[in-house]
């Protein structure tokens, strides 16, 4: 196979931007949607925000083919022995059993965000190793590596509902700009105690950032549209 | 009383025919023989107390505890077999141990006591093994808020309010009853505890015993522990004098 085509038969892996974020009463989590084998996009509207609970999700960032498949375990379990839904952290503790238990067979880093009545909203962070770090926000996927400077500069306490979910748009799609492997759509999942609400912005709704082109139905527009000089414009 | 088994009380696998499990109620007998062990729900916490009886005076003070710490949160207080106790408090250690080490969070008393109580049931199913001779009063505070245990040798547990098993238990029960618990802080109540088992210590059956008190608490913050030693001191003192009061009455 010619390599400068790419390995079509590479590992379905997902370079990724997977953020998550608390605000004042829950947390915001969000993600692009492109899912890449080597250069070709194989999904590019993927669902990348798993629900765990009802009111726990997590957000994965998937090397090998092997998949996570934690909801059912973590639904029962808890829930069966306790009679309530799962906090937050028990949650995230079993996922990160899961993770550090299988160490050899998964490569896998997840965000954990929720909101369970106790604590608020939590995000929880399992990287690749599987150990467990509470953190007010948390950023991962190979389109994270462009957001760290974002973060510093514009996180805050206390944010609204409204600051965080425009703060996750803005920072997928900074980082959708920036890394090949990210792209698509952003979908968000806020959780409050409220209960769970879904959002999507289509690629073409988002800001444009620097030297990014505006969205085209086609090349031959923008060949055509002055000279007859091809790659002139 | 019970009537005697003839029979169908040798074993913890046979019932009778009239549908009793003779050996289990012998080893609540065990408990009703032991000095009696209170436990009350306070509005901001738990308080536990317990009547150790002194066999001999060569004791050394404080010694032979009969109140668990189980977790930072949670502790027992045991009445009956002592050794069996022993088994108990070390196999509920392990539960709150293994629960906080999978799950990352202290385990909640609910928990906890739906465990002992099913390996304290477990020992009451198989011809190889005898009940425990102990019953179980487990306090504790977690994130909804605090809560009393009590756990019997059959295995059965409920939630209460104020909990009293051992010797004196019919007569602690009136005297918790009259309490306004809801009302109480812990202070108060390691007062209305200490008057309780001075009232109900039997002066002419058993001589010399030393009330061991424990509490979990806001004030203790929210850990369990034993009553700070001026407290203790100081409710010992008042119930000796309510007593003199009341035997001058």
């Amino acid at each position: 196979m010619d390599p400068s085509v790419g390995d079509l038969n590479s590992p379905h892996s997902m370079g990724t931007t997977i953020i998550g974020v608390t605000y004042n009463g829950g947390v915001v989590l969000g993600a692009d949607s492109r899912t890449s084998t080597g250069v070709y996009v194989a999904n590019r509207a993927s669902d990348k925000i798993t629900q765990l609970t009802d009111n726990v999700y997590v957000l994965q960032i998937r090397k090998l083919s092997l998949i996570m498949c934690a909801t059912f375990s973590i639904n029962t379990r808890p829930r069966i022995q306790l009679g309530q839904p799962a906090t937050v952290k028990v949650a995230a503790n079993l996922v990160r059993l899961l993770s550090y238990n299988n160490k050899s067979m998964l490569q896998t880093g997840l965000i954990i965000g929720g909101w369970d009545k106790y604590e608020g909203g939590k995000i929880y962070g399992v990287p690749l190793g599987g150990t467990i770090l509470e953190q007010p926000f948390a950023i991962g996927g190979s389109g994270s590596t462009y957001l760290y400077g974002f973060f510093d500069q514009e996180w805050k306490e206390g944010m609204t509902k409204d600051e965080a979910e425009k703060l996750v748009v803005k920072a997928v799609s900074l980082a959708i700009a920036r890394d090949g492997a990210s792209g698509g759509v952003v979908r968000t999942v806020i959780i409050n105690s409220d209960g769970v609400t879904r959002n999507f912005y289509p690629g073409d709704s988002l800001l444009l950032w620097h030297e990014e082109l505006e969205p085209q139905n086609s090349l031959l527009d923008i060949l055509s549209s002055s000279s007859s000089e091809p790659m002139v414009s | 009383m019970a009537s005697i088994g003839t029979g169908y009380d040798l074993s913890v696998t046979t019932f009778s025919p009239d549908g009793r499990v003779f050996q289990i109620e012998y080893a609540a007998k065990a408990v009703d023989n032991s000095g009696t062990v209170i436990g009350i729900k306070c509005k901001d916490g738990i308080v536990m107390g317990v009547e150790k009886l002194i066999t001999s005076k060569m004791m050394l003070p404080g010694s032979n505890r009969r109140i668990h710490s189980v977790h930072r949160h949670s502790g027992m207080a045991v009445a009956g077999l002592a050794a069996d106790g022993r088994q108990i408090v070390a196999r509920a250690k392990a539960e709150a141990a293994n629960y906080e080490s999978t799950y990352g969070e202290p385990i909640p008393i609910k928990e906890l006591t739906e465990r002992v109580a099913s390996y304290v049931h477990l020992c009451t199913l198989y011809w190889w093994l005898r009940p425990f001779g102990c019953g179980v009063i487990l306090g504790g505070y977690d994130r909804d808020g605090p809560q009393l245990y009590m756990i019997e040798p059959s295995g059965i547990s409920y939630r209460y309010f104020g909990a009293a098993i051992g010797k004196g238990k019919q007569a602690a029960k009136t005297e918790i009853e009259k309490l306004k618990l809801s009302e109480m802080t812990c202070r108060e109540g390691v007062l209305e505890i200490a008057k309780i088992i001075y009232r109900v210590h039997d002066e002419a059956k058993d001589k010399a015993f030393e009330l061991e008190m424990s509490w979990v608490c806001d004030e203790s913050k929210r850990r369990h522990e034993k009553v700070p030693e001026e407290l203790l001191v100081g409710a010992k003192a008042a119930a000796v004098a309510a007593l003199e009061e009341m035997d001058a009455d």
